[in-house]
């Protein structure tokens, strides 16, 4: 009985809730770790197997899409800083446009990772250790599957979409609307854009590494802080 | 259907008028000093409601709000609107 006494009730039947995203399966940790913290330990298996799976679930489905987001930004971002795509109506962009696209790009992954950051706090006991790695490691391979798939569309588009003779033969469908001049600057544009989406891909692998590691990081903090309370106890 | 007639801006406005009305709020808003100020402060506000308030809905739309703020000039350009 860590720290406490008194009889703890479980009303929701051991967090049989499904949550639905992030801010359910944070309020569920937060409940059960108050209960872990002050009350009666709760045994491990009170968290079932569809438990578990629930909470992969939303950790899962919430990385993917917020990491998606990123993924479709991050090209920009990188046009903007080799001067492909104007921002804010300029086409030179200043240090702050710099620094504003990638912070846009990179703001919903900041503000998962700040989430599950913070779930680190609540890593005590059995039974909420169990909720946060199951929320953890669905949120992990989200991650890993938007990188996979963001790293393989855009070298699919680089490889093989966006060679010279299909670029080419795409634009010419156009020639008979738009002036051959626009053509050979649109042409221009992608071929100089095109190496944007290989940065992009190395990019997006670089930033799910460091996502990646906020939650262990965390983990490992919580756990670290633990070991040397308990230490201090004996 | 006077009720649509109301609502026509023509009606107000020459179409040169009110041409030029959107393309100085464009002008003015989705570019240079005011479109960072404003991208800035919804990007602020995003972080603000989607994280420290945990409001998610609200967070994202204020993130998609930033998002137009900061692209939309180029995305104006694109469609041939100077």
């Amino acid at each position: 009985m860590p720290g406490g006494s008194g009889t703890v009730v479980i009303t929701s039947g051991g967090g049989e809730s499904k949550p639905k995203g992030i801010i359910d399966a944070l309020s569920e940790i937060e409940k059960f770790s108050a209960m872990d913290r002050k009350g009666s330990e709760i045994p491990e298996r009170f968290f079932t197997t569809k438990n578990r799976i629930e909470y992969f679930e939303a950790g899962f489905k919430g990385s993917l899409v917020s990491g998606l987001v990123s993924a479709l930004l991050a090209p920009l971002a990188i046009g903007v800083l080799e001067k492909l795509i104007p921002v804010f109506g300029e086409a030179e962009p200043t240090t702050f446009d710099k620094g504003f696209v990638f912070l846009i790009a990179l703001s919903f992954s900041i503000g998962y990772a700040v989430f599950i950051g913070g779930m680190g706090r609540y890593y005590a006991g059995r039974f909420t250790r169990v909720m946060i790695r199951s929320f953890v490691s669905g949120t992990i391979v989200g991650a890993i599957l938007k990188m996979v798939l963001a790293f393989i569309l855009f070298h699919f588009l680089y490889l093989v979409v966006l060679t010279d003779g299909r670029i080419a033969a795409f634009l010419s469908i156009f020639r008979s609307w738009v002036a051959p001049g626009t053509l050979e600057n649109v042409y221009g544009w992608i071929v100089e854009f095109k190496p944007v989406l290989l940065i992009s891909a190395w990019f997006i692998v670089l930033t799910t590494v460091i996502f990646i590691m906020v939650p262990v990081i965390s983990i490992g903090i919580a756990l670290y802080r633990e070991r040397k309370t308990s230490l201090k106890e004996e | 259907m006077d009720f649509l007639e109301f609502l026509n801006p023509l009606k107000y406005f020459s179409h040169e008028g009110y041409q030029s009305f959107w393309r100085t709020l464009f002008a003015t808003v989705l570019q240079g000093f005011w479109a960072r100020l404003f991208a800035a402060s919804f990007l602020f506000l995003a972080f603000w409601f989607g994280v420290r308030r945990q409001r998610f809905q609200i967070g994202f739309a204020y993130f998609v709000i930033s998002v137009a703020m900061t692209y939309g000039a180029t995305v104006l350009r694109f469609l041939g609107f100077r």
